[in-house]
């Protein structure tokens, strides 16, 4: 059964159908990368499948459970985001912020058990920032801070999760750690759906590549047949792509 | 130290440090009172008949109950105003919810009608829905900048028609005078339960969301972390309003409580709410209750004259300090 299922996901901004008609599943052990031009609407596509976002017709499906129908703490605890922007202006502390992503699973009242606690350290473990717990995220630097957004959806220890851009703001060492984890992640069974902006990560991390392009989802059978004709077409420029040593591809822009 | 175990400490010591202020606070003014006469009174060893009896039950307890009480009330209203808000500049009186209150109350006065306090409480309220509306932009949350900008101006606005009415009400300007600038020298036991129910509303409900202002201060989407915010902050932002309304009709304006008393205790508690909220609540009674003794030993200066004063230099030093 699939962990993720949007059928028919409309959702207009102002006066412009940004997603007309959405349809797409995450199974359990995928990772799926989003791609497409500035504008697309992969933020409002996260945004719809997460219950965050606008959704004006079309039904999501959570773990076989109709979005609608689902608490929002219910949902907390079946799905993680990762924003784009972490928007930390409190001074918390970065352990404080983690251990937030344990508040959907525990009760109002409930003191945060040493159980949480030790899931926070892990998460911080697996984003490498173990020592940072009481650093103040108004302290970090911008990759540090996405950072201790992906800890604290990891915490959270959903099925399911969403990275929108998660690797926008760091570096090639701090990336790849990151999809290092996803790949993790996907082998405890989690399905993840990731938007991304750079291709060649997609093209070497993820299982499926599904492009927005117009309100709607392109998807090549697989990611070995992403070529240049279909990147051309979804960024509208010309692309080569390059076969590497070892099976890797690697895409440019034709500048 | 366990963080439990640190915020009892800190909630105790303030408390003694708030009934040792009060005693003193009793003690002090035109007539002297021993601290052992006060006591004395409270115990009921003094009998009701004395003079300082009278002074102390009729007079001076609830005075200083009522400021603190109102301290109390603007401070934890800051704390939650800032969190929902995500605006380390929003309290009452910043985002016009105060001089909303203000005209509401004003223009009852001056209509002479009843329940000073739910025209207050429309005033605020209408004031805070205006500020949301012309805050909140295109995005889904509000902007920080605009927000307050939005609070400013809705603020000066009412703040003409509090004028215009002034200027038409005739016999009553002084009442309405005397009110806006804040004073605590009229009051009486019913504004101390009335004080005392609006700070209690406060704390219980800032302690049942405390994780859920965390959330929303951390300035995370609050809904993916499983939080109602629509609800959330409605209930949050309608009874903040409520209990700052309430407050503002018995008292008149009080500036700066709402936003310094909060971004002090911040600085040693943090910004979790459940130490933030309760050490907030203790601190703004605290400087309330010596900002009005202050007020009453200069001759009955108006206490937001004080808060003013104390509040507005501090205020600047913490944004140099932030800069």
């Amino acid at each position: 059964m699939s962990l993720l299922s949007l059928k028919g996901v409309r959702v207009t901004l102002g006066s412009r159908e940004v997603l007309k008609g959405i349809d797409l599943q995450v199974m359990p052990g995928e990772v799926v990368a989003l791609l497409g031009p500035n504008g697309s609407g992969k933020s409002t596509l996260l945004a719809a499948a997460a219950g965050v976002g606008r959704r004006d017709t079309g039904r999501v499906l959570v773990k076989g459970d109709d979005l609608d129908s689902l608490s929002r703490r219910e949902v907390a605890r079946r799905i993680a985001v990762v924003p784009q922007q972490t928007g930390f202006m409190m001074p918390f502390s970065v352990m404080e912020t983690v251990l937030m992503g344990r508040f959907p699973l525990a009760g109002r009242f409930a003191r945060l058990s040493a159980g949480d606690r030790l899931v926070a350290a892990e998460a911080l473990e697996a984003v490498d920032l173990g020592s940072f717990g009481e650093r103040l995220v108004t302290d970090l630097s911008g990759g540090e801070a996405q950072r201790v957004a992906i800890a604290r959806a990891l915490a959270q220890q959903t099925d399911i999760l969403f990275l929108d851009e998660p690797v926008s703001a760091l570096d090639p060492r701090h990336a790849i750690a990151v999809f290092r984890l996803l790949e993790v992640l996907r082998k405890e069974g989690k399905g993840i759906l990731v938007s991304l902006h750079d291709i060649n990560y997609a093209l070497r991390f993820a299982d499926r590549i599904v492009f927005l392009k117009d309100g709607l989802l392109v998807e090549p059978p697989s990611p070995r047949k992403v070529d240049e004709v279909l990147l051309a077409e979804i960024f509208d420029t010309p692309w080569i792509l390059e076969e590497l040593s070892g099976g890797f591809r690697a895409a440019f822009p034709l500048v | 130290m366990k963080p439990r175990a640190g915020l009892i400490l800190s909630v105790v010591v303030l408390s003694l440090l708030l009934a040792i202020c009060l005693l003193w606070v009793i003690s002090v003014g035109e007539v002297p009172i021993p601290r052992g006469d006060v006591l004395g009174v409270i115990s009921g060893r003094i009998p009701s008949s004395d003079p300082r009896s009278v002074i102390v039950l009729s007079i001076r307890l609830p005075r200083a109950l009522a400021a603190a009480a109102a301290g109390a009330v603007l401070s934890g209203s800051g704390v939650i105003f800032q969190g929902v808000l995500l605006n380390p500049l929003a309290e009452p009186y910043t985002l016009g919810v105060a001089t909303g209150a203000a005209l509401g109350a004003s223009l009852a006065i001056t209509l002479g009608l009843p329940f000073v306090s739910a025209f207050a409480f429309i005033g605020g309220i209408g004031a805070l829905w205006l500020v949301w509306i012309l805050g909140r932009g295109a995005g889904e949350t509000a902007s920080p900048t605009r927000l307050i900008l939005a609070g400013v101006i809705v603020g000066s606005i009412l703040g003409a028609g509090i004028t215009l009415i002034k200027a038409l009400a005739g016999d009553q300007v002084g009442i309405i005078v005397l009110w806006l600038l804040g004073s605590f020298s009229l009051s009486s036991w019913e504004h101390v339960a009335w004080g005392a129910a609006s700070a209690l509303a406060i704390l219980v409900l800032g302690l049942f969301w405390a994780r859920d202002l965390d959330i929303m201060s951390s300035g995370a989407d609050p809904r993916s972390l499983g939080v109602d915010d629509r609800k959330t902050s409605g209930f949050l932002l309608l009874g903040s309003s409520l209990a700052t309304a309430v407050v503002v009709s018995m008292s008149g304006v009080i500036g700066f409580v709402g936003l310094v008393v909060p971004h002090l205790v911040r600085i040693v508690s943090g910004p979790a709410h459940f130490r933030l909220l309760p050490l907030s609540i203790l601190g703004g009674a605290l400087l309330l209750l010596l900002a009005d003794t202050a007020a009453r030993s200069l001759g009955e200066l108006p206490v937001g004259v004080i808060t003013a004063l104390i509040g507005g230099p501090i205020f600047c030093f913490l944004l140099w300090r932030e800069r």
